[in-house]
């Protein structure tokens, strides 16, 4: 079986990614690894360091002690959860690894005195610096879009906070029969599948508590991950009408088959050659301008643009992509010595830019950090990501990936990726466990 | 209910180490009339079609690909007895069994098979070989416990129903040998806690709850691969 033989290599691939040694090689001079950023990709970082080895010295520096996390927070906006289910702490891993936390900005670098300082005046030295600093929107890319417009009318809720809260609200109080718009952002961006699964979830949602309500999903991409199976999951559930160039190996008869629908359903997505690409925003009217003409919004959402977290601009970790170079093998910026970038705002290649994959870069990461510290060679590592998705709350697809080092970049290896498009209604509701139990297991082995 | 189910999960997620009581379903209890009734109405199990099953539910992913178990997480089903495989999956689908979140998986691919595929998985599992055996460990701290049981806390032998060398014993007593030791921890601990309320008038739980922690461990490496 293709799934089985696939597992085996995850496992392998996980195995030889956290491969790490207990043995301390640091008894006499504890070295220090300072963490910039404690989300996803840092909080990973500081535990598999001190499970590498207990000895060496880890502290994470971070803005907010309670984490908001991003990864599931689509969930908030059907009331599936709350916002105080986003919540993650630190005490686990200060109390268990003995992690020190230093909730502060980051507000400058020497990289050859290896020295870091913050806004509430601390001066810390390091032997290494591991730098997790996710993403930041650029709002302004968008004619007629900024911060505080995202703030207080047509939030972006990508990075989940009050913009999520707002979004929510705003969506339970849209008048029945409204248009809810979501507009998608162009490549690389946070959370492929997100936009995707965000509109599939509230067509959901609408189906029960506004069943005349739209949602349209504007984009200036043609395709998108997990592309096929998330249109055919918007066929059955939504009567999406599949165009006729993703229709290729979907089935057309037996137990679940892809339907053309009479009457278009609630969920309509516009591909960037169909005008889906968004000129600019109308923020009082809450209407956007696309390359095929206007269209009003009820409740609009607007995910825009993205780059390197800003804390990597100000260490000067970002090239002209707006993100970070790294040497692949050990996630060192080739920018400035000493310090390693991953997560969302490090160049990963074939990587997408998600939660899983800051969490396997970070144990990357951490071990190519030991074997610097111990003066020994680093093996080349392996990654893995697996992005899930719903296209409704028992209705769950995936990507999955294992990647290797090949000339000096991150590359796929070749193997099963998704769900197949002939998966069984079985298969489908198992998809949206194992995203469910992904979402509590994960939180752990970052968190705790 | 599903959704429900699915909240929980979710809450329970991020709720660290205890878990959200999932809504009872109400069921019923066994009793041994009726557990004698139902495993001997137990559909003839294919194992060939219950190997396909295996994969296409992906019973595989966590229990291995003969259900030999991949990982600490999830016990292995190969070389279990039918009618135990069968009850198991009877107990997950009608809420018997559901003593953590693990459990949760479960219940929800047990309500999408017929009895007829639970039946045809057991045959499946049954067919494999056994992940290891349990012969007399002389000198073994819980030897005699094992072998002999304790007259003084009314402990029946393990060995008198899960057999000499802990490969199962008749209709649904499991064989233990070669299981995941964490795994065997984790149900004779919820045995113990009454947590778990699967068996036939507490004919297993009675055994485990004059069990200290030390001795659990102990059966556990016992029986353990």
């Amino acid at each position: 079986m293709q799934r089985r033989d696939f597992l085996k290599a995850l496992g392998t691939g996980a195995m030889l990614a956290t491969g790490l040694s207990v043995r301390s090689v640091f008894a006499n001079a504890a070295p220090h690894v300072v963490i910039v950023g404690g989300g996803v990709g840092g909080a990973t970082a500081a535990k598999y360091l001190k499970f590498a080895d207990p000895n060496i010295r880890v502290t994470v520096i971070e803005k907010n002690p309670v984490y908001i996390r991003p990864y599931g927070s689509s969930e908030v906006l059907n009331d599936h959860i709350g916002m105080q289910d986003l919540e993650v702490r630190y005490d686990r891993l200060r109390e268990r690894y003995g992690i020190e936390f230093l909730f502060d900005t980051v507000t400058g670098v020497d990289p050859h005195a290896r020295t870091v300082r913050t806004a509430g005046g601390v001066q810390l030295n390091y032997d290494r610096m591991i730098v997790s600093p996710g993403i930041q929107l650029l709002y302004e890319r968008i004619e007629g879009y900024s911060a505080s417009v995202a703030e207080s009318r047509i939030p972006s809720a990508w990075i989940a906070g009050n913009q999520t809260r707002l979004l929510r609200d705003q969506l339970h109080a849209m008048r029945p029969g409204g248009t809810f718009v979501i507009v998608a952002p162009p490549n690389p961006y946070r959370c492929p599948p997100g936009p995707y699964e965000r509109g599939a979830l509230m067509a959901e949602w609408f189906k029960v508590h506004n069943p005349t309500a739209k949602v349209i999903i504007l984009d200036s991409k043609d395709s998108f991950v997990p592309g096929p199976s998330m249109l055919l999951g918007w066929n059955r559930l939504y009567g999406y009408n599949v165009p006729e160039r993703f229709r290729e190996g979907m089935p057309t008869d037996g137990e679940w088959p892809m339907k053309i629908h009479e009457e278009p359903g609630m969920l309509d997505w516009v591909a960037g050659r169909d005008g889906g690409r968004v000129l600019s925003v109308d923020a009082a009217n809450l209407s956007v301008e696309t390359e095929a003409g206007r269209i009003e919004a009820d409740v609009l959402n607007i995910v825009p643009p993205m780059v390197a977290g800003k804390v990597a601009f100000e260490l000067d970790l970002v090239d002209e992509t707006g993100y970070c170079p790294i040497d692949r093998r050990t996630h060192e910026s080739t920018r400035h010595p000493g310090i390693h970038v991953i997560g969302d705002a490090c160049v990963a290649d074939a990587m997408p830019k998600s939660g899983f994959s800051a969490n396997t870069q970070a144990k990357v990461a951490a071990r190519a950090v030991v074997d610097l510290l111990a003066g020994r060679d680093t093996q080349a590592p392996l990654w893995e990501n697996t992005c899930y998705a719903l296209a409704g709350s028992e209705y769950g697809l995936y990507v999955a990936d294992i990647f290797r080092l090949v000339d000096g970049r991150i590359a796929r290896t070749e193997g099963p990726r998704f769900l197949p498009l002939d998966a069984s209604r079985a298969q489908i509701r198992i998809g949206a466990l194992y995203q469910q139990n992904w979402m509590r297991t994960f939180t752990d082995d970052c968190f705790a | 209910m599903k959704k429900h189910l699915l909240l929980i999960l979710l809450l329970s997620a991020l709720g660290g180490q205890a878990f959200a009581e999932p809504a009872r379903e109400t069921a019923q209890a066994w009793t041994p009339v009726r557990l004698h009734a139902v495993l001997a109405a137990m559909p003839q199990g294919d194992a060939v079609r219950g190997e396909k099953l295996h994969g296409q539910l992906f019973c595989a992913s966590c229990h291995g690909e003969r259900g030999e178990s991949l990982s600490r997480h999830w016990p292995a089903l190969s070389g279990q007895r039918a009618p135990y495989t069968y009850k198991m999956l009877l107990d997950y689908r009608d809420g018997l069994r559901h003593e953590d979140a693990r459990a949760e998986m479960m219940v929800v691919l047990a309500r999408m098979m017929t009895e007829q595929d639970m039946a045809d998985v057991a045959a499946f599992y049954a067919a494999q070989p056994l992940p290891g055996s349990a012969p007399l460990k002389k000198g073994h701290p819980v030897n005699d416990l094992v072998r002999r049981g304790d007259p003084q806390r009314l402990i029946t032998p393990c060995a008198s129903c899960h057999g000499v060398e802990g490969q199962g014993g008749r209709n649904e007593t499991p064989s233990l040998a070669g299981q995941r030791p964490e795994y065997l921890v984790r149900t004779l601990r919820a045995f113990r806690d009454n947590v778990r309320h699967n068996d036939v008038h507490q004919g297993m739980a009675q055994f485990a709850w004059d069990l200290t922690d030390e001795e659990i461990q102990a059966l556990a490496e016992y029986y353990a691969r």
